[in-house]
């Protein structure tokens, strides 16, 4: 008797834990379904495969409320203060924000559906923006009708590509009259003890990708490696040429927050500054204002990795009008001669259009550069984070 | 039978009401210890700050309360009238308040004023509560090479207020230029690397309209007189002879020789240099007569006015709370004098009043242990980043601070430039670790006012002077104090730069009076 009670209480017991389960299962699932259901209306009003022409869409946008920006590039402060002045009555808010922070503010946005953001500028060379924000409908891109047609083949298809850029080596040019390096091997030597600065990988997107292709590409490193030594490289068992390349290149580098502090360092400093840096090529416009540092375009076996940069549509943006005349603007509008996209037609950057003329006068195509493999870092997403990670620990200065 | 069972139930009953009234006791008995121990309410007389929600249900308040077991009460000390309310509670015979808690970054109270009050026996002797396991005790050994315990030792040998002191890099470096990035670019400018450079520069903002509003409105170079490090003159005599205003413009030279840099004539070369500014225009004259609070409405003037100046941090000048504003201005690193001088000056931290008992408190004891609890390590990281957990954690080993290194704070939410309820935002007794100052990881946002310090301050260190005077041997001199006066005399003219009688004359009568 004694040990029926207690079978029943049992039974009872485990049909509580599966009902309250199944419950917390729904309530789950509700959440998700609530904010998929958002979307799905949102989406519905946004109508963003609408045929719409600036002269309506500013008008529409009259009655919204200031757009919302989350950004990486610092450049389009100068596009909002054209666009306000192109357009009177409308105001951008730009929140300037690491690529890492900019993922992380969508997705606790998305969570709490508090809605904040309109629109967001930023590149993806560690696949987050893909895996967290595109896939999951988290950000979409709007791509006007009449621009869709001018865009250059892959710019313009769950992102919309609105500026090429590349991750690269750069030299200062008060300590240099020439790129000091030829093979990628040479950054691992005692003279650039401290002399070489990048910023750190796992704050920046763009930097991210350049280091990850660097652990990818071990076949070329390797094969960097001997026409350097005139050897072949030894591997001990467990590593990769492209681990061992960044275990003797790390101790030269000092790491850093941002490009901007790679810029200031190799080319505000004098010759006696940073030698080498490592930053994303737009920085090259600080060259108008007196920075001294040139990029290297050749290097054994390659010197940068390009870098898309796009604009998406935050789900559940709230000013939908202007968010949709801003990217138009930001094209540089159907003729691609618009106000707008002068900022971003600076050194160091190429067009994602076939009929505006890139910003750099090398182009892509006379550069060692390599694609950016996003299926690797998605695949090695874990690895490369703990490789960086064990990479920074050891190299940090207190 | 049935007796007996009476009898042991009795019995039963009596033991359990002896029981009962026993805990009663007890437990009254440990009310009353507690109450006569820790039931004391402070009341502490603080600033109102627009950042703080209320500071009274404030996390770090309730944390204090909780540590100490006293239960603390803030009154606000009047927004204007703040010196006549300070006095009068301090001179009232009943008194009513057992601290004053002062902000971080403002002279509510003058060292002259402070000094006037310990010699009229106003505020209560530290020395009288402190025993050598207080905190305050541990900072005086940890702070030892700047002379902290001297340093806030009054001339009677007491020390009455509690320290609130930043230890920083961004504390330590005196002065930065800030120059406007969008006027340059538009004007295709360089960023100056010369004194010379910067001239021509500032002559191109004020005549090409850099604004581009059609006016001539721009003001090249604004300088303010309230504080050393606005006062853009000061920046500029660096690029000819090492000037340091706060340790009374006297440095060391290579020698170790102490030398009085207006004596030189590097010095005069600096000023004839700064008249040429102030005579085309360049240096604007507002910035002899404008206030700090005027100078900040015309940088933050949406209207974009202003084409450079300096500042210790550039949330001196510019509103932390502006992004616009903050992406207009980048840094400039040491200008370079005619003959290549550059340099920076690297303050020492200096003990501000944090808090201060008043004699006249009816809970002394009480007060003091409050505020030797808010200079431990715990309270302090409180005090700056608010709470463990919730808005900062201790950082990985891979994370990297604002200035490079291995980061010891990363902020969750950073609380400097939004209202919040966690802490008093720097007001009260404060002396965090530089490790941790120094060790803040950058929050991402590029418009952070530490991050863009930083990365200025970097520029500046390698620019400090080998070795410096003492501060307290330098201002014997009281030559500063004459020079401080004369030199915006030498550069708006009123004395004659270029002339030889007048330079000779104020040289004689600064020696005369530095003797």
């Amino acid at each position: 008797m004694r040990i029926e009670n207690q079978k029943r209480k049992k039974r009872i017991a485990i049909l509580c834990i599966f009902t309250l389960l199944f419950f917390s299962g729904c309530s789950q699932k509700d959440i998700k379904t609530s904010q998929q259901k958002d979307m799905e209306k949102w989406m519905e009003e946004a109508n963003l495969d609408a045929v719409e022409t600036k002269e309506e869409l500013y008008e529409a946008a009259l009655s919204e409320h200031t757009l919302v920006i989350y950004t990486v590039s610092t450049r389009v402060f100068d596009v909002k203060e054209s666009f306000e002045k192109e357009y009177p009555g409308l105001t951008v808010e730009i929140n300037h924000i690491r690529s890492g922070d900019l993922v992380d503010h969508l997705l606790q946005n998305y969570e709490k559906k508090d809605y904040l953001c309109d629109l967001v500028i930023c590149s993806d060379n560690d696949a987050s923006l893909y895996d967290q924000l595109i896939q999951p409908g988290i950000i979409y891109p709007y791509i006007p009708s009449d621009i869709a047609s001018k865009m250059k083949e892959g710019h313009a298809e769950e992102e919309l590509v609105f500026l090429g850029e590349s991750l690269m080596l750069f030299y200062n040019g008060e300590a240099y009259k020439e790129a000091p390096v030829k093979n990628i091997w040479e950054l691992t030597k005692e003279q650039y003890k401290g002399k070489i600065i990048m910023a750190n990988p796992l704050r920046s997107f763009s930097t991210y990708g350049f280091c990850a292709m660097l652990l990818k590409e071990d076949k070329k490193i390797e094969e960097a490696y001997e026409r350097y030594k005139g050897e072949p490289l030894k591997i001990s068992q467990g590593k990769t040429a492209g681990e061992i390349l960044w275990e003797q290149m790390a101790p030269n580098i000092v790491f850093t927050n941002s490009s901007d502090e790679v810029a200031e360092g190799i080319g505000n400093s004098g010759k006696d500054g940073m030698e080498i840096g490592i930053m994303i090529s737009s920085k090259m416009r600080l060259k108008d204002i007196g920075y001294q540092f040139e990029p290297i375009y050749k290097l054994d076996p390659f010197a940068a990795v390009y870098t898309p940069n796009s604009i998406m549509v935050a789900g559940g943006c709230k000013n939908i009008n202007t968010a949709k005349l801003f990217v138009r603007y930001i094209m540089g509008e159907a003729d691609g001669t618009g106000e707008g996209r002068m900022p971003y037609s600076t050194k160091g950057t190429w067009s994602t259009r076939i009929d505006v003329p890139d910003g750099n006068d090398v182009p892509l195509s006379k550069i060692d550069l390599i694609p950016l493999d996003r299926t690797y870092i998605q695949e090695n997403k874990e690895e490369i984070k703990y490789f960086f990670e064990y990479i920074l620990n050891e190299n940090i200065t207190e | 039978m049935e007796n007996k069972k009476k009898r042991s139930l009795f019995i039963y009953f009596v033991i359990l009401l002896v029981f009962s009234f026993s805990i009663v006791i007890l437990l009254l008995f440990c009310k009353a210890l507690k109450s006569d121990k820790k039931l004391e309410t402070v009341t502490i007389a603080i600033m109102q700050n627009d950042r703080v929600q209320d500071f009274n249900s404030n996390y770090y308040k309730i944390w204090l309360e909780k540590q100490t077991g006293y239960k603390i009460k803030f009154v606000y000390i009047q927004s204007i009238y703040y010196k006549e309310y300070i006095r009068a509670l301090l001179e009232s015979k009943e008194g009513t308040i057992d601290a004053i808690f002062l902000p971080d970054e403002q002279e509510i109270i003058t060292k002259e004023e402070f000094q006037s009050y310990v010699k009229a026996g106003y505020f209560a002797n530290i020395l009288d509560y402190i025993d050598s396991d207080s905190n305050l005790c541990e900072l005086f050994d940890t702070y030892q090479d700047i002379r902290l315990k001297g340093k806030m030792t009054e001339s009677d040998g007491g020390i009455y207020y509690m320290p609130n002191m930043d230890t920083s890099r961004q504390a330590r470096n005196f002065q930065v230029l800030w120059i406007n990035f969008s006027w340059l670019k538009k004007l295709g400018l360089n960023v100056p690397k010369t004194t010379e450079e910067f001239h021509d520069v500032l002559k191109a903002f004020k005549e090409f309209d850099a604004n581009e509003n059609g006016r001539q409105d721009e003001i090249s170079l604004i300088s303010c007189e309230e504080e050393y490090a606005l006062q853009s003159y000061n920046y500029l005599l660096n690029a000819f002879i090492p000037n340091d205003p706060v340790r009374g413009r006297v440095f060391c030279n290579s020698a170790g020789k102490i030398v009085d840099s207006f004596t030189q004539d590097s010095f005069r070369e600096g000023l004839t240099y700064c008249h040429t500014l102030y005579q085309e225009g360049l240096l604007a004259n507002e910035g002899f007569t404008f206030s700090k609070k005027q100078v900040q409405e015309l940088v933050n003037d949406p209207a974009n006015l202003v084409g450079a100046f300096t500042s210790q941090s550039i949330a001196d000048i510019v509103y932390a709370n502006s992004p616009d504003v903050l992406a207009r201005y980048i840094q400039v690193p040491p200008l370079a004098g005619p003959r290549g001088e550059k340099n920076a000056i690297m303050l020492e931290p200096e003990p501000c009043f944090g808090g201060m008992i008043p004699v006249n408190s009816r809970h002394k004891k009480e007060a003091y242990e409050i505020m030797d609890l808010m200079l431990s390590e715990e309270a302090s990281l409180i005090a700056e980043f608010g709470e463990e957990g919730v808005d900062w954690k201790f950082s990985k080993q891979s994370d990297l601070s604002t200035y490079g290194t291995k980061a010891k704070i990363t902020t969750i939410h950073y609380l400097k430039d939004k209202v919040q309820n966690q802490n008093f935002m720097g007001a009260g007794p404060c002396v965090i670790k530089e490790s941790y100052l120094n060790g803040v990881t950058w929050n991402g946002n590029s418009s952070n006012v530490e991050y863009i310090d930083s990365r200025a301050i970097m520029r500046y260190e390698p620019y400090y002077l080998m070795k410096y005077p003492d501060k307290e041997i330098a201002l014997q001199k009281e030559f500063d104090l004459k020079s401080d006066k004369i030199i915006p005399m030498f550069i708006k003219g009123e004395l004659n730069i270029l002339e030889d009688t007048a330079w000779n004359i104020v040289q004689n009568e600064l020696k005369k009076g530095s003797q």
